[in-house]
């Protein structure tokens, strides 16, 4: 008897290692590895282009380093390698900690324009307008409308210094792995490369990174949990607000947890109640790559900037949410329903969001 | 139907006595009219007394009970139904302006949600009820609703017509989504045996075998704002909606829709319990 439930243990042990997606922990790992090597080489790397930023982009201002954040961030589609970037010049002095706060900020704003763009390939292909574009552009009026505010907010929460006793670095168990796995990589680079493409090397490996990182999340099996009835059901705001930080605090990427709501239902529906808390909850874990960078670097107060970026967007939100969640919601379903009203708005909001980050940049 | 009408402060009395009698005249069971007073001041009892002798006149039905208790509302009004066993509750509450949804608790809100049975919240004006508009959410309680609006019809007077309407908030989830769904009609959706014509069909099903005409709708938008405006343009004299859900997890997960519409409507609103929500409660 004793025998039997020994063995009966021991099949159960192997049976549990077997499940063990192996291929994805390995796929983890390597993609954890190249966040780790392309922030060094970024933050190696961006002396380089200092030039660059204080001559031809003249990156002198606020305006600037927020439209400066916002366009790099629609040209590589995607906002984390951007707000990586900006630490990295943070790093080596090129930008301030406001600079780079309003640089980070920029990328945010930024992020939101993939999933956009992805709607617009769909109406290229005959789908409907409405359809294809709803939760993007309610993707981008939640992220303008509330990091907006929640600039102000973080640059007032910079300048008291309240924060300041919130700063990290890697400490020496994390410092020997860097002289071991990373440094001589690192170094390898920045001794036959110049500068300038150490950085661009660095921001090319981040993107793997992110790509690989994606490639390695279990497939979420929601459908069946009571999360999985979002669809039918209209949840408290502040339910689908946790959730949908959870949700992106794995995933790491806003449009990434936001595709996660397709599989939510079968049809791919989303209760327009509880999509706008999902999003502003997303939008605060969303900076939870850009805390690890910060933490990687030598000036310990990157850590301070994104943690005031992470604490002033929740306020805001949350004071949104508690004070106005109604009214906000039908505001910002209003204009998204006007924007896909006709092809004249869809065109003039296109102008808009594309020049506005230009214009920033040129003030 | 074992009816309470729970007299109090917050509106004119005669206003919900007319109201309240209209369900007193098909039912043979007798109707109990409660005054609750805050406490046993000479002047509170001295009103409350006044108010029950007025309710009777007003009424003049040779069956009525009165009765007082001194307490607070809710409490009292809860015990009342828990001793008595009674179906509906009827209450008044005045009409709220966007200041007063910020600045005052609703007493009579307090009650409806938390007494064991269902309960109507009137406000407005005292008229004939014809036109319903009963409210279904899909949420799985299709038949407490129709079973209840189909055994008041039976003791209101004349015909009623029940519109069931079902509000499709959902959007796509993603670009690639097929979305003629969301922007399709009553009928489309029926056609198409899509979940929500399924829905409205069988709730249309339900209370046509209960003996009650009535008529599918499907609204697309926020929910409780598409109620609002249907309830306002579609000049109905009674709204009909379940309570919320009081069974753990979800009664922390969802949104209370029922007090949202509660508090904003200016029409008399019925909130439905089932017997299962007592227990849960």
């Amino acid at each position: 008897m004793a025998q039997q439930q020994a063995d009966l243990k021991k099949k159960a042990i192997f049976s549990r290692l077997t499940s063990i997606p192996y291929s994805k922990v390995a796929l983890f790992i390597a993609s954890l590895y190249l966040f780790i090597l392309a922030i060094t080489l970024m933050k190696d790397g961006a002396g380089g282009l200092a030039p660059l930023m204080d001559g031809f982009f003249s990156i002198d201002n606020l305006a600037n380093s927020l439209g400066f954040g916002w366009s790099f961030a629609y040209l590589i589609m995607s906002g984390s390698p951007v707000a990586a970037s900006a630490l990295a010049f943070y790093n080596t002095g090129t930008l301030d900690q406001y600079n780079t706060f309003a640089m980070i900020t920029g990328s945010r704003l930024g992020a939101s324009f993939i999933v956009i763009l992805i709607g617009f390939i769909y109406i290229l292909r005959g789908r409907d307008r409405s359809t294809s574009l709803s939760m993007g552009l309610i993707s981008l009026i939640v992220t303008v409308t509330t990091y907006i505010p929640a600039f102000f907010l973080g640059l007032y929460l910079l300048r008291s210094g309240y924060l300041d006793r919130f700063q990290i670095q890697a400490g020496q168990s994390i410092q020997s792995i860097f002289n071991r796995l990373i440094y001589p990589i690192s170094n390898l680079a920045s001794d036959f490369l110049p500068q300038w493409l150490v950085f661009l090397v660095g921001l090319g490996i981040i993107m793997l990174s992110f790509f690989l990182f994606d490639k390695c999340l279990p497939e979420m099996a929601l459908k069946e949990s009571q999360v999985g009835q979002v669809s039918r059901l209209v949840y408290h705001p502040l339910v689908m607000f946790l959730l949908g930080a959870a949700v992106t605090m794995i995933s790491m990427s806003v449009s990434l947890s936001l595709s996660i709501l397709v599989p939510l239902s079968n049809r791919g529906f989303i209760r327009r109640e509880n999509v706008i808390p999902y999003i502003m909850g997303a939008n605060i874990t969303t900076f939870i790559d850009t805390l690890l960078a910060a933490s990687l670097l030598d000036v310990p107060s990157a850590f301070t900037i994104v943690l005031a970026g992470m604490i002033s967007i929740s306020i805001v939100s949350i004071l949104v949410l508690l004070i106005m969640n109604h009214l906000y919601q039908a505001l910002a379903l209003k204009s998204a329903n006007w924007i896909t009203s006709s092809n004249r708005n869809l065109v003039i909001f296109g102008l808009i969001i594309l020049s506005i980050p230009i214009m920033l940049l040129l003030i | 139907m074992k009816i309470l009408i729970v007299l109090s402060n917050f509106l004119s009395n005669d206003e919900l006595l007319t109201f309240g009698g209209m369900f007193a005249q098909q039912t043979e069971i007798p109707l109990t009219v409660l005054a609750v007073v805050g406490s046993d001041k000479e002047s509170h009892l001295a009103d409350a007394k006044k108010n029950l002798a007025e309710a009777q006149a007003k009424l003049n039905l040779p069956n009525l009970v009165t009765k007082f208790r001194i307490g607070d509302l809710c409490e009292q009004v809860k015990h009342e139904v828990e001793q008595e066993n009674f179906e509906l509750v009827i209450i008044g509450e005045r009409n709220t302006s966007y200041i007063d949804r910020w600045i005052h608790r609703f007493p009579s809100a307090v009650v409806a949600e938390n007494v064991p049975c269902s309960a109507i919240v009137f406000k407005g004006k005292a008229k004939p009820i014809r036109r319903i508009l009963l409210c279904d959410s899909g949420a799985g309680r299709a038949s407490v609703l129709s079973q209840f609006t189909a055994q008041l019809a039976r003791i209101l007077p004349g015909d009623e017509n029940v519109t069931i309407l079902h509000v499709m908030s959902q959007i796509s989830a993603g670009p690639g989504v097929t979305g003629k769904n969301l922007r399709a009609n009553t009928d489309e959706l029926i056609e198409e045996h899509t979940r929500e014509g399924l829905l409205v069909e069988a709730d249309v099903q339900a209370l046509h075998d209960l003996g009650i005409h009535s008529s599918p709708m499907v609204r697309h938008g926020l929910v409780v704002d598409e109620i609002l405006a249907e309830a306002r343009s579609g000049d109905y004299d009674l709204v009909i909606v379940g309570a919320h859900e009081y069974q753990p997890p979800k009664t922390f997960l969802l949104e209370n829709i029922a007090r949202q519409i509660l508090r904003k409507i200016n029409k008399p609103i019925l909130i439905v319990r089932g017997n299962e929500d007592f227990d849960r409660k």
